[in-house]
């Protein structure tokens, strides 16, 4: 397809995509061509296409499902794509499985969000974790590789002592050290391939602090400097305008754009992640919204690890939903004042009581009147080992306290059925343990065991995670009724279609800061994706 | 080091099935549920007659069951004290420390030098508190995991027990303790079996009828869980190692009645038993709990095989090696169907 003819063949194949141009200036680093990644019914690559060159910072955005992480995880050998792809890195075609270890051998590198370090040991140990310098002698020489690794971190514009512990680094340094690490193993690992490679930075910034991300960019200039290329994995329109030279853009699977970024205005690569005009942009100035009711739950100045500042009143019988991309500390919100998680500062008054959310605990919160539904089902939310009546009734024990102690077990029973009815948990047996009931039905649990201590604020973190379809909306159908019944319900979630669905006002933060409000018609699942890929000044 | 506490998981098998088909193969299932149940119980009255048919001289005789209801209700103690730090997910291995310590106490003031009884055993029971305590402290103050603390403890107390018996055993302990554990009897059984039939009637209350009982069980089973809903996880897990080196201390006392005497290692060969009658007990009566029902008839099981196997004429290595293997073979059982159930969870 070298001419324009076999092009719009190929477009009337699949209106969507953009085909893959032909020829060009070089050879890539890194060309994929035909990637197709097929999960049961639902394709979530659809013949999709990459060309890194040498040198260069390529940018990769889409939304959540758009097929980005599906892409990684393919050239991580994490998935095997679908017959008829093809990649080739530097020439040469990539023939065996890339999993356990087998892209490394075609120099590839990642660097995740979570950054693969050990706190415990030095920058040196970590920088050569996997390889001493002075390997394949058995003993180490300290000095030797700790000068090796000043060395190697200078080269890279990072000073810091190698000799330090990681954990007593900031995170962006250790996020530096991480990327120079990445950047040595291309050095080191791919001698058949010129010693150059491709760094896939997946996410990697998600989690850093703004200041920090500018020294970081410098440390991956740096890497491509030495004629490596960079795959830059992002959520963030902007940084991503910023760091990149070129940029891809995934939606549903298929390659939408392939560009140049010099020139290339936000909202114009915004429009190309959501597929759509963007809506005139407002921000209503109605925080205090919440405030009409006197038992509305007012939270002012609260400030945790990522969130930062930010004040908000819910009303008895609203549903406030809280949205953001990924670090945007939107789930924080429900963590903290469910007491699961610490805040920096703030203040929550409820009821006419006042409650330093600095100094709180989940005791606190349960007295405050406020109950969480955790996402981490199995972890924080069920015993799952435990019977459906005992993991219900924990939090409501001492109102069924007899004589010294003990449990009025007929009258727990009658309750516990009762929320069983209600939340239409199936099978409605109490003796069951939780593990045997299907998703759905444990997380429905989860909710009768957050709402049997009748709560003012009820808190939900993704409360329809890992939850089939059918269950999903019955799910929602039962928090609309709690909420019509009285009681103040907060969602954090990333499922726009949910929040749709179930709430009267959304907030969207950004970078732990309120980014928009919606409320009324501007809650629908295609505003709030544009809100939450877009960045407000 | 991680360790982990796990509850052996036997007989919550084919709840699934048991959902889809109340027909038929429900009855099946209940019949399986209660053979599980039922299976050491079961277990211990095959032995009995076993033994009865080979030694039906020496065996099936009121000394022989009064030897093993009476004397190892010790054991019984000292094990349903450690259900309680187990309930809670922790080791407790400083127990039989307590146990010699507390023994030695008694011995040497009480046997040896003549103190009053009941004032020595209020200075036991004190030391057992304390030894919960200050297990408590390391893994509350420096969160230590309970399976390295105690395991330091214990040594520690059986060094400290050598450093006051001077390596020598006492005997001369009170006769009146003596009396009122193994002497004095009820239906030809010793009294201190009763204590610790009423222990058990204590445990399991606590255990299956109390908010306290309920709220352990989530501090041991899921404790993030417990934390998130309002349980004070730290403070009951230093109770429970509190309660197990109190109850540790008093099966001491008891020992040294039984023995009327208090010898600076015998009690070291406690822990062992122990553990194996915890983890076996954990997989009836209640399967997939520590329980105390559980307990006592599984340490009862075992007591009763070595006891058999040494009227038939076994060496005295084989109570170590039965308990060893008892253990071993307990825990391999709870994880064998745990392995099979863990596949449906996730």
């Amino acid at each position: 397809m070298a001419d324009g003819t076999a092009r719009a063949g190929k477009q009337a194949d699949a209106p969507a995509g953009v085909p893959a141009p032909t020829g060009g200036a070089g050879d890539p680093l890194l060309e994929i061509e035909g990637l197709s990644k097929s999960f049961g019914s639902t394709r979530a690559l659809d013949r999709a296409w990459l060309k890194v060159m040498p040198g260069r910072v390529h940018g990769l955005v889409g939304q959540n499902g758009s097929g980005k992480s599906t892409l990684v995880k393919v050239l991580a050998g994490y998935h095997d794509p679908d017959p008829g792809a093809r990649i080739v890195i530097d020439g040469k075609e990539v023939t065996h499985a890339l999993g356990g270890g087998g892209s490394r051998a075609y120099g590839l590198h990642f660097v995740h969000q979570d950054l693969g370090i050990v706190d415990a040991l030095s920058v040196s140990e970590n920088l050569f974790i996997d390889r001493f310098v002075g390997e394949p002698r058995a003993w180490l020489r300290w000095r030797a590789e700790h000068a090796k690794a000043s060395e190697l971190l200078a080269s890279f514009g990072v000073r810091i002592d190698p000799r330090r512990k990681m954990a007593e680094l900031p995170v962006a340094v250790q996020a530096m050290v991480v990327i120079v690490r990445a950047a040595e193993r291309l050095r080191v690992g791919t001698p058949e391939a010129g010693h150059r490679g491709v760094l896939v930075l997946d996410e990697a910034t998600a989690s850093l602090p703004l200041a920090a991300r500018d020294q970081l960019q410098s440390v991956v200039r740096a890497v491509v400097a030495l004629g490596h290329a960079v795959l830059f994995v992002s959520h963030f329109p902007d940084e991503v305008l910023e760091w990149a030279d070129q940029v891809t853009v995934l939606r549903d699977g298929r390659v939408v754009a392939d560009r140049a970024t010099e020139g290339m205005a936000e909202e114009e690569l915004v429009e190309l992640i959501i597929g759509r005009q963007m809506e005139p942009h407002q921000l209503s100035s109605s925080l205090a919204s919440g405030e009409g009711s006197p038992s509305s739950m007012v939270v002012t100045g609260l400030q945790g690890d990522e969130v930062d500042d930010l004040s908000f009143a819910v009303r008895p019988g609203e549903v406030l939903g809280l949205t953001g991309l990924v670090g945007s500390g939107f789930d924080e919100v429900t963590r903290i004042l469910g007491g699961a998680g610490a805040a920096r500062a703030g203040e929550m008054v409820l009821d006419g009581r006042r409650w330093n959310l600095t100094a709180y605990s989940p005791a606190a919160a349960r007295r405050a009147g406020v109950s969480l539904v955790p996402h981490d089902r199995h972890r924080l939310g069920v015993a799952p080992a435990l019977s459906v009546s005992e993991n219900i009734s924990l939090a409501i024990l001492d109102r069924y306290r007899g004589l010294a102690g003990r449990i009025q077990h007929r009258r727990l029973r009658h309750e516990v059925r009762r929320l069983l009815e209600d939340y239409d948990v199936r099978p409605p047996d109490p003796d069951l343990p939780l593990k045997s009931l299907s998703g759905g039905n444990q997380q429905k649990v989860v909710i009768a065991k957050a709402m049997a201590a009748r709560p003012r604020v009820l808190l939900l973190d993704e409360p329809t995670n890992g939850v089939d379809v059918g269950a999903r909306s019955e799910i929602l159908e039962k928090l609309r009724d709690v909420a019509r019944a009285g009681t103040a319900v907060v969602c954090a979630t990333t499922d726009a279609s949910q929040l749709e669905d179930l709430c009267d006002r959304v907030f969207v933060l950004r970078r732990g800061r309120l980014c928009a409000e919606l409320t009324g018609d501007a809650i629908n699942e295609d505003r709030i994706v544009q809100e939450t890929y877009t960045s407000v000044a | 080091m991680a360790v982990d506490v796990e509850p052996p998981e036997v007989g919550l098998l084919a709840d699934e099935q048991h959902l889809s088909a109340r027909g038929p193969s429900s009855r099946r299932k209940v019949l399986n549920d209660w053979l599980g149940r039922a299976a050491v119980p079961i277990a211990w009255a095959a032995v009995v007659v076993v033994f009865s048919v080979l030694r039906p001289s020496t065996f099936p005789t009121i000394g022989t069951f009064g030897a093993i209801f009476g004397s190892e209700a010790v054991l019984v103690i000292v094990t349903l004290g450690l259900l309680v730090p187990l309930r809670a997910g922790d080791y407790d291995l400083s127990v039989a420390g307590t146990l010699t310590l507390s023994s030695m106490i008694i011995g040497r003031i009480n046997g040896g030098a003549g103190v009053e009884i009941w004032f020595c055993v209020a200075i036991a029971l004190a030391i057992g508190v304390g030894v919960g305590l200050v297990n408590g402290f390391f893994v509350r103050v420096f969160g230590i995991n309970p399976f390295i603390v105690t395991l330091g403890m214990g040594t520690f107390l059986i060094g400290i027990t050598l450093l006051i018996s001077n390596d020598q055993t006492y005997a001369g302990v009170s006769v009146g303790l003596d009396n009122i554990t193994e002497t004095d009897r009820f239906l030809g059984i010793p009294l201190e079996f009763y204590y610790a039939l009423a222990l058990c009637v204590i445990v399991w209350y606590v255990f299956e009828h109390t908010t306290l009982g309920r709220r352990l069980l989530f501090v041991g089973s899921g404790r993030e869980v417990a934390r998130l809903s309002g349980v004070r996880v730290e403070r009951m897990r230093v109770g429970a190692l509190v309660v197990s080196g109190f109850l540790a201390a008093l099966a001491g006392i008891f020992f040294a009645g039984t023995s009327g005497a208090a010898n600076p290692t015998a009690g070291s060969f406690f822990l062992l038993p122990a553990f194996a009658a915890a983890f076996l007990g954990g997989t009836t009566i209640l399967p997939g709990r520590f329980n105390a029902w559980g307990t006592i008839v599984a340490a009862y099981f075992l007591v009763t095989g070595v006891t058999g196997l040494e009227i038939l004429g076994a060496q005295s290595w084989v109570q170590t090696v039965f308990y060893g293997g008892a253990l071993v073979l307990a825990v391999a059982f709870a994880q064998l169907s745990k392995g099979r159930q863990s596949q449906e969870i996730i």
